[in-house]
């Protein structure tokens, strides 16, 4: 016999399958109890009975239909837990892209600094201030170290006078300070003269260098003593002449200087010079600031931070040689572009 | 409320767990002079019943792990009522019974079929369950799934029941008796649909009980992957794969049997046409079990259980 033709009557073929279906009934044996369909349809069900229940499920249309429906229910409470979880998805990825952005932003404000502050060293100094300030803000409360962009401007100098007097300038801690200058073409003879704040003279002298010691048997400066010290000597284009004036710290300024290198040393060794520069020319110590960039230079040639802040220094006392490592800098930093 | 007294036989943490889910169950369905203790150990004594009627050794690991996993909440409501204590069956009743009016008539119950049912429940639930153990059928919920999800399946048992005293009319008669038709031809039909069905009846039987949940469902109940994934205890993708697995052997099967060639089938979408009906009927007419009558169709498997 032909099998059926489905394009003859498929209805009736359905009619037929549904008629089979109905005759096709499999021992299915005694229904579970209520706990354990609840468990299948909640799919709680213990490994060791799932055989036995999928047995009977596969031959019990009533079990396998309330099975179902309430698995549904589970099902769309699940769904519904899966909306849920959509819409808190949804939101992780908002979420997530703000954070990128604002990491974006950051980055980006972050590269912006770097560019201004310059070299890494000159994020670790900011990093080892902020350290300082935050473990010993007796001594170094409101401490900032110079950024790039100060430690570049042009300052205003504190000399008066065509030729730089380097030392004493700002601050000073020895009682009687050498005294220092720039040489002038043509000078063979310096008149030096210090000056108290109201303008006697503390004492003069006569050099024909550019170094003069405080003579032995002159006056100590008395702390904190305001002086003016002015060198003047005739050259070859005429009348040279440095002058500046200088204090001698405090005994407690000169304590808060040394227990701050002590701390930076101690604290922070790797950047000893850097830090101990900038904290004292911070202060007004412009010759310890000097004396430990130098140092520091000469056992880092060429860090910038310590050339920046050299320069500071320089440009502050007029020195000639601000406008070589000025031109330095700039070539680094073109080269660097 | 006082601090519930410690059970001699569980575990620190068992009871801990236990003492949470009493104190939830106080907050949840109000608070019930129900012992501690006596809640603890009928817990417990319901686990240790189903582990051992799984066949696995009521030892303290697996103990923990039912107890972790028990609907206990819901435990405390169903052991309230079975010992009859002031307030319970109305906090029952309150919680449970407009949800499962809802369920039936969700499940496609007439409104005054729904409302019988649910009305008749309590009634039911609260009768003895004519085994130990158990003052009230309620009393033989163990916990093991939610309360509500036990009385879904009490309810739909009973609507089933139901459909089954009351029977819809079948299409079935005009179908296959074609009044005004040839009779050389209606015999050739007939005589197709008998080879058709024995096809249908060893196409069946090739499949796997797995495979025969998942096709009554799919094209019986026209179910979700997601809830048929459920039922299994697999993921849906899983699902997918027992689907493929058992059309294709129907397939070959029914190729087999009517002398096709295999993959006769113009595509697959007829042969679900032909599942959808097969095991619709399925549904509508139950496999081998006679329906259950009185008290039996609420819990019927109770009696086997126990």
């Amino acid at each position: 016999m032909a099998p059926p033709k489905r394009a003859d009557d498929e209805q009736r073929l359905r009619a037929l399958a549904r008629q089979q279906a109905a005759a096709t009934d499999l021992e299915a044996g005694p229904c579970p109890d209520t706990n354990e369909l609840v468990r299948m349809a909640e799919g709680v069900v213990l490994s060791q009975e799932r055989a036995r229940l999928e047995a009977h499920l596969a031959r019990c249309g009533t079990c396998r239909g309330v099975v179902a429906a309430v698995a549904g229910l589970q099902s769309d409470r699940r769904l519904a837990g899966d909306g849920s979880r959509r819409r808190l998805a949804r939101l992780a990825t908002v979420a997530a892209l703000l954070v990128a952005a604002m990491t974006l932003l950051l980055l980006w404000l972050r590269r912006d600094l770097e560019r201004r502050v310059g070299a890494d060293s000159d994020r670790a100094l900011l990093a080892a201030a902020a350290e300082l300030v935050r473990l010993e803000p007796d001594h170094f409360a409101g401490f900032a170290p110079l950024l790039h962009r100060e430690r570049l401007a042009p300052g205003q100098t504190l000399q008066r006078g065509g030729v730089a007097l380097l030392a004493p300038v700002g601050k000073v801690i020895d009682e009687r300070p050498a005294l220092r200058w720039e040489d002038a073409v043509g000078v063979s003879e310096w008149q030096v003269s210090v000056l108290r704040a109201d303008g006697t003279p503390l004492w003069s002298g006569r050099a024909t260098g550019s170094l003069l010691a405080w003579p032995a048997e002159q006056t100590p400066l008395a702390p904190d003593a305001m002086c003016l010290c002015e060198v003047v000597g005739e050259g070859a284009a005429g009348r040279e002449e440095a002058r500046a004036s200088f204090s001698r710290a405090a005994p407690a300024e000169v304590a808060a200087l040394h227990a701050a290198r002590a701390s930076i040393e101690s604290l922070t060794p790797h950047l000893r010079a850097l830090l101990f520069a900038q904290f004292a020319l911070r202060q007004g110590f412009l010759a310890e600031a000097e004396a430990a960039l130098r140092a520091h230079l000469s056992e880092v040639p060429g860090d910038a931070v310590a050339e920046e802040t050299l320069l500071w220094v320089l440009d502050r006392l007029g020195a000639r040689e601000a406008g070589a490592l000025r031109a330095r800098i700039d070539r680094r930093a073109g080269q660097g572009r | 409320m006082p601090r519930p007294s410690r059970h001699p036989r569980l575990r620190r943490r068992d009871e801990r767990l236990l003492q949470q889910a009493f104190a939830a169950g106080a907050a949840r369905y109000g608070e019930f002079p129900l012992p501690f203790a006596r809640y603890a150990e009928h817990a417990l004594q319901h686990v240790r019943t189903r582990l051992q009627r799984a066949g696995v050794a009521p030892t303290p690991p697996h103990l923990s792990r039912e107890l972790a996993r028990a609907a206990a909440t819901d435990l405390y409501l169903a052991l309230a009522c079975d010992d009859g204590l002031p307030g319970a069956w109305e906090a029952f009743t309150a919680h449970f019974l407009p949800r499962v009016r809802g369920l039936l008539r969700q499940a496609g119950a007439p409104d005054q079929l729904a409302d019988e049912i649910t009305d008749s429940l309590p009634g039911d639930l609260i009768a003895a369950p004519g085994t130990t153990g158990a003052r009230t059928r309620l009393g033989t919920y163990d916990g093991s799934g939610s309360l509500f999800g036990w009385l879904a399946i009490v309810a739909l048992r009973a609507l089933a029941r139901e459909r089954r005293a009351r029977p819809l009319p079948s299409c079935a008669p005009e179908l296959l008796a074609p009044a005004r038709e040839d009779p050389a031809a209606r015999a050739n039909s007939i005589e197709a649909g008998t080879h058709f069905s024995h096809a249908l009846r060893a196409a069946w039987q090739t499949l796997t009980d797995r495979e025969r949940i998942a096709v009554a469902c799919k094209y019986g109940d026209g179910l979700k992957q997601e809830v048929i994934a459920v039922l299994l205890g697999v993921g849906p993708p899983r699902v997918s794969r027992i689907l493929d697995k058992a059309v294709a052997k129907i397939r070959t099967t029914i190729d087999a049997q009517l002398g096709r060639t295999a993959g006769a089938w113009p595509d697959a979408s007829d042969l679900r046409d032909v599942l959808r009906d097969v095991v619709g009927a399925q549904l509508a007419t139950p496999g081998g079990t006679p329906p259950p009558t009185g008290r039996e169709g609420l819990d019927h498997g109770s009696a086997k259980a126990r």
